[in-house]
């Protein structure tokens, strides 16, 4: 699976060597680059090329090898390669974060003009872990490798939290109104992070 | 026998903590029943409903809810003000929850702009949970009757939510609006489904409007049936022991 520099992948599976490689590694056991070179008879540095790009990418297996230099034995996870991109990856860290700070932002300030400050202290404590909210999303999106998950669980939490402490129907409502304000003048970016609003 | 403040409860009565009510009826509410207040604009129902949330909360250690359906938490914060109560002190504590659920219409559907006796029951079920109130006051249910289109469906509605508030075992006052041209609600079937109605008066005597409670109905209560002037006073409502003849 490949979710970053698809074109990196792409390029190494279109080319010549790409798929022999892969071939090569089906059915066997841990394998050097250097054994994969003699195999297909290419240079052992091209062999530990493709190998290492197809690692990042998901395909395969690696361990280190015991030898006079530091060297990696590869084999195939799986015999069935699977690409997935995620298109999510073209939005900027920075807009996601954005959007969801304005979300949370939203939700916190109809929160406060339904139960004042303590629900509001409430709900963000229930939806990201802490009181101080602003801290909360940082840490989600410095946990999360990509913005469109991190955006994912901020809205899933307020949704939870809210149904907690609100009930469905009202946590339905609070959210639908921060869900607004959030994505007013910002559709494309919605439709690029894959986001719909969470009613559930 | 009247619960003095700060004492422990008798076991089956709820004292309201508004003054020169309780000795009418027998001490205050029936534990865990659900009563209406009905009175027309301006003759203090809302008031006493935020006395028996407040006083609950302050004076008998029972966490309170008051939903407000009509007024901003800022209007409900600024009448409490000026009786004395002090609602922040008591969120703070965590006795006490003041919501205003007109506040989430923004986020409605055009056809449901009100709120609904379900919508009022799923959030009172969370609310109970997180907060273990023990005193709910809705003000006022005849918002949550324009929810309806028909009568028989609102009495279906109603019927299930205080059979709700019933079996959540709290002690809920429901405000209810009397209309112009002498009917006790607006709906005409509130007053069937409570265990118990207080009817506040506006009446011009020589040119003045004098306010006045009578309990119209109190179940499980030998409760005075007399006509009570009713003073707006700076600790709020007082009901005088006088009958009005």
């Amino acid at each position: 699976m490949t979710r970053r520099n698809p074109r990196k992948v792409l390029e190494a599976l279109a080319s010549e060597h790409g798929l022999p490689i892969l071939r090569f590694l089906q059915g066997r056991d841990w394998s050097l680059a250097s054994e994969v070179a003699h195999g297909l008879g290419v240079h052992t540095s091209t062999a530990s090329k493709y190998l290492a790009v197809f690692h990042s990418a998901g395909f395969l297996d690696r361990e280190a090898h015991a030898a006079t230099r530091p060297t990696h034995a590869y084999r195939l996870k799986s015999p069935v390669i699977r690409l997935e991109f995620d298109l999510a990856e073209r939005v900027a860290p920075s807009e996601a974060r954005e959007f969801a700070f304005r979300f949370a932002d939203a939700l916190l300030a109809a929160s406060l003009r339904v139960g004042g400050p303590r629900l509001t202290a409430s709900l963000a404590r229930a939806a990201w872990g802490e009181e101080d909210w602003r801290a909360s999303l940082e840490k989600l999106f410095a946990a999360e490798e990509h913005p469109r998950a991190a955006v994912d669980v901020i809205l899933r939490g307020a949704r939870r939290a809210a149904t907690d402490l609100l009930g469905a129907t009202a946590a339905g409502r609070l959210v639908h109104i921060a869900w607004n304000v959030a994505v007013e003048g910002r559709q494309e970016l919605v439709a690029s992070l894959g986001l719909a609003e969470v009613t559930a | 026998m009247i619960a003095r403040p700060g004492t422990a409860l008798a076991s089956n009565r709820v004292p309201t903590g508004i003054g020169g009510l309780d000795p009418l009826i027998q001490g205050g509410f029936p534990v865990g029943s659900v009563n209406l207040v009905a009175g027309p604009a301006g003759s203090g129902k809302s008031l006493l409903g935020l006395q028996f949330a407040y006083q609950g909360a302050r004076a008998y250690d029972e966490p309170s809810a008051f939903l407000a359906l009509e007024e901003t938490r800022d209007s409900v914060e600024r009448v409490a003000a000026l009786f004395g109560m002090d609602l922040k002190g008591m969120e703070e504590a965590g006795k006490f929850v003041l919501v205003d659920l007109g506040a989430i219409r923004a986020g409605s559907p055009r056809d449901q702009l009100t709120v609904g006796l379900r919508e009022l029951e799923d959030f009172l079920r969370s609310c109970i949970a997180s907060t273990n109130v023990r005193r709910v006051v809705i003000d006022s249910i005849s918002a949550v009757g324009l929810r309806y289109r028909s009568l028989a469906e609102l009495r279906e509605e109603m019927f299930a939510f205080t059979r709700f508030l019933r079996d959540a075992k709290v002690t809920s006052l429901l405000v209810t609006e009397s209309p112009e041209g002498g009917r006790l609600t607006r709906f005409g079937v509130e007053q069937f489904l409570a265990d118990s109605i207080l009817h506040l008066a506006l009446d011009e005597v020589k040119g003045e409007l004098r306010r006045t409670l009578t309990v119209r109905k109190m179940r499980l209560t030998r409760h005075d049936t007399g006509r009570h002037p009713v003073h707006i006073t700076t600790d709020g409502i007082v009901v005088a022991e006088e009958r009005v003849l």
